[in-house]
């Protein structure tokens, strides 16, 4: 099984993939562009490079095959898809919500992810750690945050 | 570097402002350098977004400021608890350890502290006369030179990052097309953007930094879970050792100040294959090598001048080429840009106050690394004692403001989430991040050069063949990809025992 399903073998069919999803995303978009003699096409180099990360991705695909390579099972999966989820959810709640009522609750649920379970000091270093930051970019470096709405900041 | 420019260079520095940023920059360097799984990029990266309130020669001190003294922060947790802070000071750990363990830790501290600023004040000094040399030559360079310049960087970069030379040179590309989307500046194409308008104005460096080395290291902690009994650290403080010990040393310092400069030039080779030749190149040379492991203070000397001296070395094709050595000057290169300071022969020429400052900054970053590293060696073995997680947690919380604040776009935060889950998985594919950030960086003047030399040359490729320059480069590119194979036809030498 690690012969066909390893990092090798799924990073080279990703690497194929998304050379062949974006090659054929140039050629239809540079159909539509008007050059002018002697100009260099836009999609010269893209379409180079995708060439080149076509041919490296086959190249480890077929090492995969051949040597094996190391199976993703040793991780902890569930972990880091709550990893994951966590900052993805911030990101979607940022603008509605605010950067000072998601961040406390992505940073306390991450530490909590990382098994720390002390949650009063958790707590306080959460809103401690984003209060800091709000304050040296917002105040101190003039750059706004998403702000809460009904409270302006 | 002429008496007027140095007189108006330490002018720029007697702003008590950009001295205030250099000191704090010190200090977060250190602590990010010496917490495990950070290190100098992400330090850089974090810091990047606070850049942008500031004037370019503050923004350019703060940030010599953090990667200077994240490479020395790196040797604190080597020699206190046996773990690099960074990969740079992995060969600190050999002799680190074994002092802290028979009760020097003062002492080790003392010799990594002083050595290593003086592997940085060598490369510094180095920079100054080498720098402005490498940037007349590259007057004679075009837009075919320039191109097979920056494809012979790219290429050694990735190919002698780290394991497998294919997975470097894929990181690179990735990097390379990744720099592609967006609107075309020459022909005001749409390329790769899918209709989405806010893609229009291409990818940002910061967040992709961000994703990469900040996010996917919460990512990874996570997978790997977090070890809930603490390494005993050993009680600590500063001792610097007599001048007649360091005397006893100089051969030493010397040899890894200067192969730390020369192999920091080099592209890709980095601090860390630096320290670890340094301290082979000490131990052969040293009458007592069966001391080396046990605790001898010149192992330490060895590799932290040898790290130490990189970071000079690497700033000379930074500053006078355009073309980062490894991927935290690729970041210094990318934060100069932002700050409207374009790297190479102009900056010499048009801006030469600007370049004695960099000097004069990096001067006085490697003397406050002294400093601070000299006073606060009994804060950072509390730094150390710092929950992982909680760290991890200002991880996210930075992440999530820094890379918002780039352009206030949510589009640049996403881009940050999916560059950590493109860097968690890249990671436990084995595959190098750092050439997907210099390919970044380098894929726009790559692209930009490649084109104005097709345009000139009337779309013939075969023409670039003309240039001299371009052939010399093209040809070690060739010679840097092939060597595995070219190794099989050259005789073999016998090893001795």
């Amino acid at each position: 099984m690690s012969r066909v399903v390893n990092t090798d073998t799924l990073l080279g069919a990703a690497g194929l993939a998304a050379s062949a999803v974006l090659l054929v995303s140039s050629y239809r978009q540079g159909a539509t562009v008007f050059l002018l003699p002697g100009d260099a096409p836009p999609f010269l180099v893209p379409q180079l490079f995708l060439y080149v990360l076509a041919a490296i991705s086959a190249a480890i695909l077929i090492g995969g095959l051949r040597r094996g390579g190391v199976r993703l099972d040793a991780k902890n999966w569930r972990a880091i898809a709550v990893g994951f989820a966590t900052v993805v959810a911030a990101t979607a709640l940022m603008k509605p919500l605010g950067y000072l009522v998601v961040a406390p609750l992505a940073v306390f649920v991450t530490v909590l992810n990382l098994g720390y379970r002390n949650h009063l000091v958790n707590a306080a270093v959460s809103v401690g750690i984003v209060a800091l930051l709000y304050l040296l970019l917002v105040s101190f470096a003039q750059m706004p945050l998403p702000t809460v709405p009904g409270l302006g900041i | 570097m002429g008496l007027d420019a140095f007189v108006a260079a330490l002018g720029l520095l007697v702003d008590p402002w950009a001295i205030l940023i250099m000191l704090l920059a010190t200090v977060v360097g250190m602590i990010v350098g010496a917490l495990p799984g950070l290190g100098t990029v992400t330090a850089l990266a974090m810091i990047l977004p606070f850049t942008f309130v500031l004037t370019g020669p503050q923004a350019i001190g703060l940030l010599l400021a953090i990667y200077v003294s994240s490479v020395y922060g790196g040797s604190i947790p080597a020699i206190l608890i046996n773990v690099p802070g960074t990969p740079q000071s992995a060969a600190t750990t050999f002799d680190g350890y074994p002092m802290a363990k028979a009760g020097k830790a003062a002492e080790a501290l003392g010799w990594v502290t002083v050595a290593s600023t003086i592997g940085g004040i060598f490369s510094m000094i180095v920079l100054v006369f080498a720098a402005p040399q490498l940037a007349a030559l590259a007057v004679q360079f075009g837009s075919i030179e320039t191109f097979a310049l920056i494809v012979f960087s790219l290429t050694t970069i990735a190919w002698v990052s780290a394991g497998n030379p294919l997975k470097g040179l894929l990181a690179g590309v990735i990097g390379v097309i990744l720099s592609t989307v967006g609107v075309d500046e020459l022909s005001g194409a749409d390329r790769f953007t899918f209709g989405n308008f806010a893609l229009s104005a291409g990818f940002h460096v910061v967040p992709i930094l961000i994703g990469l080395f900040a996010l996917s290291e919460v990512f990874v902690t996570a997978g790997q879970g977090i070890s809930t009994t603490a390494k005993p650290i050993i009680s600590t403080g500063f001792k610097i050792a007599r001048f007649r010990e360091w005397w006893a040393m100089k051969r030493t310092i010397l040899r890894s100040s200067v192969l730390g400069t020369f192999l920091g030039v080099l592209p890709g080779v980095g601090a860390t294959a630096a320290s670890l030749i340094g301290y082979a190149q000490a131990k052969s040379a040293s009458p007592k090598p069966e001391n080396f492991g046990k605790g001898e203070p010149e192992g330490i000397v060895a590799s932290e001048s040898a790290n130490n001296a990189v970071t000079g070395g690497a700033l000379v094709p930074t500053l006078a080429l355009g073309i980062p050595g490894d991927a935290a000057t690729a970041v210094m290169l990318g934060a100069l840009v932002i700050h409207g300071i374009t790297p190479g022969f102009q900056l010499f020429n048009r801006n030469p106050d600007l370049v004695s400052f960099i000097f004069v900054a990096l001067l006085v970053a490697n003397i406050m690394m002294l400093i601070v590293g000299a006073m606060m060696a009994q804060v950072f073995s509390r730094v150390l004692k710092l929950p992982h997680a909680l760290v991890m947690g200002g991880v996210v919380a930075l992440s999530l403001a820094g890379s918002y604040v780039i352009r206030f776009s949510i589009l640049d935060v996403w881009v940050a989430v999916m560059a950590g889950l493109a860097g968690l998985l890249l990671r436990y594919a084995n595959v190098p991040l750092a050439p997907i950030v210099i390919g970044f960086i380098l894929g726009t003047p790559l692209e930009t050069n490649l084109r104005q030399g097709l345009i000139v040359t009337q779309m013939q490729p075969l023409k670039f063949l003309e240039s001299p320059i371009a052939v010399g480069f093209f040809t070690i590119t060739l010679i840097v990809v092939f060597w595995p194979l070219l190794k099989r036809f050259l005789p073999k030498r016998r090893t001795i025992d």
